[in-house]
């Protein structure tokens, strides 16, 4: 994947346009009078002392002094009141633009195809596009922001500062920038620290969320009970915190020789600038009134320098995530097409011609120069030992991985030509994780909008998997919500319950090919015969593949293939296999040992 | 809106703790509070003294001056920045040993308490609010304000009194009249006391509007959070929402929950968050409006001189931005005391220490007794009976296998011998004494136990097998082995020190046959008398699971062993079969007994059986 590097002005434009795009064109507007009315006020209320100075000390009647300064300084508190409201609804607005903006964010993801987002690489980019959205408000495109008006506020302030600061003497300018250099510089090195210890930031606050959230899981309490954990978790902390001890120590350290930079700079800029403009006074180049406006003036210029490079770094800082957000939208190939499918909603062949794949952080094929005909209504199991690249197999059969090398064809269309959401209509696979949603039961089940639900269909999907009796039994029935990380009444279902409700979600979906992998190892032996005896029910019409370590499901498919080491090692008929006497008659015999009839003795 | 007396203790037990953490964080933070306190009227006062000075044109004594106050603010200001950098570094250390101390504690309560998802709930959302709004930390920030606060509005008040007492000298009798000081005190202190007495009420309004958005906001937090972490960002669960074609779905939600809940909160919480700093820029502006007016009188009647001017204005503006901050921050002590109170509320929860003091009498024999009495029980929230009238002894050294229909009963039975539940009635005794007697870590010490759905942490392997920090190098590559993994791991770079899981970049995903292999071999790690397996092999391969179930057989050999499983066979050969069937036992016996009963379990033993003949 090459990364793209997009310039500052493309990426102003990208974000301004979106901004504009989420919100009203006149929120544009207030941030344009924040700047205006933020550069004004501090130079006003230079102007106020000034004022009131030139007032009391020349020769004017106390009702007019007393009106010209307690109106200028009426006016002036408006001014405050007004920026007061125009800054902070300006950031609301901002801040309610992240989260319109997170839907750029999420419908990306969803639409992206399942091996680039999987991989090692997916999810870095997926982790870096989330931080436009997700990281608060320092990071993102909300900051980005605010920080490009922060800058522009700044730098006109500045420049209104120096054209003042000029007419006293340019020698005066130069010297405050310089002395605001070394600031600049200080600033610049501990932001500098912070760049070069993101990584290590971000890994511990990883590893402190991660044992922040796994050590009150109630799903690991019974573990970390059983075997007193409690210790081993006091040490993981403790070595955390002292992991941090020595950044953190660096990292103040850094902080504080900028903070004395900046203590020593403003001490001597004091002393120079006051003495300076006591000389002039001494000269009477100047009066008092004016010398208390450069006081004011000058101390802000500092300020704006300061600020203007404060503003920059953090707004480079995150024209870097808006480049990267940029990128994780080029990343991934979308999933959905407009074409209308070539392929007939019906049981379907399957050829793989030469098939080899491994994954893109790996140099070893999972899969290698694997070819196998599925036929059309075909039964086929899958066996092999764990490891042997069973559910990699599925998973490049339904579309989900492409082969690295060799194709895949359905009903002799090859499926690079197809587009990934046609190829993924044709299957329905439950696959060994058991997956549920903190939703309800209904969209669990069926995946879909609630407008969209079949509801005979769904009920009937319910009874052919054998857990409509316990949904039925549930106080909301289909609409109860399931798990507790939301709902304080959601449920909780057990292993087998689980392994139901992933059947009637495959049952549901009712694709032309049903994929099982290890459905049954939850089961009780009952459930499980009953899956075995009900299957050729399930999947009629339908063309079917069933992983499984038990064995005796091979018995009911047509045909078996042993998988070892990403190959077929043999393929053929239960009986065909049993009588060839390999590996697959050695697997069978061990496990089918102890249920058989006869009389065995416990030799082990 | 809490009391505040509540508030007051809530932050004074935190403060205490961070203390037993830490002594100095406190003296530094009163240190931090003090200078920054005092060192902003060294500016105030040095400006109006210049100013006097060069209007009366005695340029000699303002050179003083400002080289005095230059340096007298540089000092200070220094030592304020130098406590300052101690206080953080220091905080931030501190910061994660409350996440630690609570877990510590949380850990040693009963798994009844702690396994309920509502109290997980409350953590997260107590740590997410902790994310958001800070902690202690932010709460001690908070209070150096408050208290540099106090010490700044006491100057500013002395201040405004020492203007109002002095005398005017004017000829005008209006201005000598506003500018006495009995009538000067008025109205600046009566102005003042009426802002507050409108603003400090108006303040708590608006703060109990916004915690009551927060509670709201909090909820459609979780849902968000559970859709982007749990869904969208979790790779595993990709597969399947793809080929189900989830993404609609999924968008709908995510739009209901951020269009509908989420942002309309937060436009709420925005508009709050402006009305109230306007609120608080108006206040701010009255009273500095009518201070001036105070000040210009004074000036005007020659109560005060000129540099006054600059210098009073100075105070003036800086004591009402200290006042609405020192306000603003009791409002931000009150939330965030708020919410960490449920903190201490979790370390007080004294009645849910595991009970039981009795040690454990170490037997090298391995002797224990267990029997269940007339046990019954039902889970807390239900009162469906899962186990009804139990009556069983185990026997010692034997093999025993449990069977029985999902939902039978038999992990509940396994959950009350371990002391994660309580009987409801009846009673489980050790060599004749009701284990809850016993202490709970040594009474535990005596099983090792793999759980159905056991959990593995994404730490090196050779902690999640030894589970402590020390381990026995050669024992733990004799149970790797024994578990039939230490092949696939010296495998690895990185041999037993590899990291599971993803988590950590060089991590490693292991399937979950393997993640299995690893939790057996934790269980033999901790060699204890009992050894429990529910559902071992479930997701092993044939030939694992037989080699499994070989090596355990020679591993139990001198211990009391437990296995369930769905698989049959696994306990044909257990002298000692016990079958489950809607929270009792049913029948009992060796394999060859129960087939001859005909019942539960020949039926179970066919239906599974029938595919291997």
């Amino acid at each position: 994947m090459n990364k793209k590097n997009y310039s500052v002005l493309s990426n102003l434009k990208y974000s301004l346009g979106f901004f504009v795009f989420y919100m009203k064109k006149s929120t544009l507007f207030i941030g344009v009078m924040d700047i205006v009315i933020g550069v004004a006020i501090p130079f006003v209320s230079v102007f106020i002392p000034s004022i009131a100075i030139y007032y009391l000390t020349g020769d004017f009647d106390v009702i007019t002094s007393i009106i010209v300064i307690i109106s200028s300084i009426v006016i002036f508190q408006l001014i405050s009141i007004l920026s007061v409201k125009l800054e902070k609804t300006f950031s609301g607005k901002l801040f309610i633009f992240r989260l319109h903006f997170t839907k750029e964010y999420s419908d990306h993801i969803i639409d992206m195809d399942y091996e680039a987002m999987e991989s090692t690489q997916g999810r870095k980019q997926c982790a870096n596009g989330l931080e436009m959205v997700y990281m608060g408000n320092e990071d993102g495109i909300e900051a980005y922001l605010r920080y490009f008006f922060g800058v522009v506020k700044n730098l006109l302030g500045l420049v209104i500062s120096i054209i003042i600061t000029y007419t006293l003497h340019p020698l005066i300018v130069v010297f405050l920038i310089l002395s605001s250099v070394g600031v600049i510089y200080f600033n610049d090195q501990f932001h500098k620290f912070n760049v070069e210890n993101e990584d290590f930031n971000a890994a511990y606050y990883a590893r402190n969320q991660y044992l922040e959230k796994t050590s009150i899981d109630p799903k690991n309490i019974k573990d970390i009970k059983l075997y007193s954990m409690q210790k081993w978790i006091a040490n993981l902390y403790e070595r955390l915190i002292n992991d941090r001890k020595k950044y953190i120590d660096i990292y103040f350290n850094i902080r504080f020789k900028s903070t004395q930079f900046t203590l020593v700079s403003t001490f001597l800029k004091d002393i120079i600038v006051y003495l300076y403009l006591i000389y002039c006074l001494i000269q009477n180049t100047i009066d008092v009134p004016y010398f208390i406006m450069y006081v004011g003036v000058i101390s802000t210029l500092s300020n704006w320098l300061i600020e203007v490079f404060n503003n920059y770094k953090e707004f480079i800082r995150n024209d870097i995530v808006i480049s990267n957000f940029r990128n994780f939208k080029q990343y991934g190939k979308p999933l959905k097409s407009n074409g209308k499918s070539l392929l007939k909603n019906e049981a379907h062949s399957i050829t793989l011609e030469n098939v080899s794949f491994k994954y893109s952080d790996n140099d070893k094929y999972s899969i290698d120069n694997l070819s196998l005909e599925i036929k059309k209504g075909e039964k086929l199991a899958i066996v092999g030992a764990n490891g042997a690249g069973k559910t990699t197999l599925v998973k490049l059969i339904c579309g989900l991985y492409t082969p690295t090398k060799g194709r895949i064809l359905i009903d002799g269309i090859d499926c690079a030509t197809l587009c990934k959401d046609q190829i993924f209509k044709e299957f329905s696979v439950v696959f060994q994780d058991e997956v549920i949603f903190a939703f309800d039961v209904e969209s669990n089940v069926t995946g879909n909008i609630e407008s969209k639900t079949d509801y005979i269909k769904l009920e009937q999907a319910l009874k052919q998997a054998g857990i409509y009796d316990k949904i039925e039994s549930l106080p909301n029935n289909i609409k109860q919500n399931m798990t507790k990380r939301i709902y304080e009444d959601g449920v909780e279902f057990s292993g087998g319950e689980s392994s139901k409700l992933m059947l009637a979600r495959a049952l549901y979906n009712d694709a032309p090919v049903m994929i099982l992998d290890e459905p049954t190892s939850a089961l009780d032996p009952i459930a499980e015969s009953i899956l075995y005896e009900s299957y050729n029910q399930l999947i009629e019409n339908k063309t079917s593949i069933f992983i499984s370590h038990r064995l005796s499901s091979t018995r009911f498919c047509d045909r078996i293939i042993l998988l070892g080491d990403g190959a077929i090692l043999e393929i053929g008929t239960h009986e065909q296999l049993m009588n060839k006497g390999g590996a697959y008659h050695n697997m069978f015999d061990i496990q089918s040992h102890y249920y058989k009839k006869s009389e065995v003795k416990n030799n082990d | 809106m809490t009391k505040k007396s509540e508030i007051f203790n809530t932050v004074y037990r935190l403060l205490k703790l961070m203390h037993s953490f830490d002594k100095d964080l406190i003296p530094l933070s009163l240190l931090c509070a003090i200078f920054s306190g005092i060192t902003p009227y060294l500016a105030i006062f040095m400006s109006g003294l210049l100013l006097d000075n060069l209007h009366s044109k005695n340029y000699e004594l303002a050179f003083y001056i400002v080289i005095f106050f230059s340096t007298l603010i540089f000092i200070l200001s220094y030592l304020k920045e130098y406590f300052q950098k101690i206080r953080c570094k220091k905080n931030n250390c501190n910061e994660p040993k409350f996440a630690a101390f609570i877990r510590d504690k949380m850990l040693s309560y009963k798994y009844e308490k702690i396994q309920s998802p509502q109290v997980y709930q409350k953590l997260v959302l107590l740590e997410r609010m902790i994310n958001i709004s800070g902690g202690v930390d932010a709460l001690v920030a908070k209070l150096i304000i408050f208290l540099k606060g106090l010490i700044s509005s006491l100057i500013s008040f002395i201040m405004i009194i020492y203007l109002c007492l002095t005398l005017p000298q004017s000829d005008n009798q209006v201005l000598s009249f506003i500018a006495s000081p009995i009538v000067s005190t008025l109205i600046i202190c009566s102005f003042i006391a009426l802002t507050l007495m409108i603003i400090i009420p108006k303040n708590r309004k608006f703060n109990q509007a916004l915690q009551d958005l927060l509670q709201i906001q909090g909820k459609s937090e979780l849902a968000i959070t559970s859709i982007i972490t749990d869904i969208l960002q979790n790779y595993k669960v990709g597969a399947t929402t793809r080929i189900y074609d989830m993404g609609d779905m999924l968008k709908q939600r995510l739009m209901d929950v951020n269009e509908n809940d989420i942002i309309k909160c937060h436009k709420m919480f925005a508009d709050y968050i402006t009305n109230l700093a306007v609120f608080h820029s108006i206040s701010k502006s009255a009273i500095i409006a009518v201070a001036y007016f105070v000040i210009l009188v004074k000036i005007l009647s020659n109560a005060i001189t000129i540099g006054m001017f600059t210098t009073y204005g100075l105070m003036i503006t800086f004591f009402t931005s200290t006042l609405m901050d020192t306000l603003s921050s009791y409002t931000t002590i009150c939330s965030i005391s708020n919410y960490l109170k449920y903190y201490l509320e979790i370390l007080d929860w004294k009645e849910c220490e595991e009970s039981g003091s009795i040690p454990i009498e170490k037997r090298l024999d391995n002797e224990y007794e267990i029997e269940f009495k007339d046990v019954c029980f039902h889970y807390p929230d239900t009162d469906v009976e899962v186990l009804k009238n139990i009556n069983f002894k185990l026997n010692l050294k034997e093999k025993m296998a449990i069977v029985g229909k999902n939902g039978a009963g038999k992990s509940t039975f396994i959950h009350l011998l371990v002391r994660l539940y309580k009987p409801t009635s009846g009673m489980i005794t050790l060599n004749g004494i009701d284990i809850q007697k016993y202490d709970y870590s040594e009474y535990i010490s005596l099983f090792s136990v793999v759980f159905q759905q056991f959990k593995m942490f994404a730490f090196s392997i050779k902690e999640n097998v030894t589970t402590t920090k020390n381990c026995d190098e050669k024992k733990l590559r004799e149970v790797l082995t024994q578990a039939g993994i230490m092949e696939r791991i010296d495998e690895l770079e990185l041999g037993v020190d590899t990291f599971l899981m993803k988590y950590n970049e060089d991590g490693v995903e292991f399937s979950g046959g393997e993640m299995q292999k690893l939790a057996i071999a934790r269980a033999l790690y901790k060699d204890a008398p009992y050894v429990i397996l529910d559902e071992p092999t479930a997701a092993l391969d044939p030939v694992s699971e037989y080699e499994i179930y070989k090596g355990f057989d020679a591993m139990v050999q001198d211990k009391t062993s437990i296995y369930i499983s769905h698989r049959m066979s696994s306990c044909r050969f257990c002298p000692n079969i016990i079958v489950f069937d809607m929270g009792e036992i049913v029948e009992t016996g060796s394999h060859d007994d129960l087939l001859k009963l005909d019942g539960v379990y020949s039926t179970m033993w066919n239906a599974q059986a029938q595919y291997y003949e």
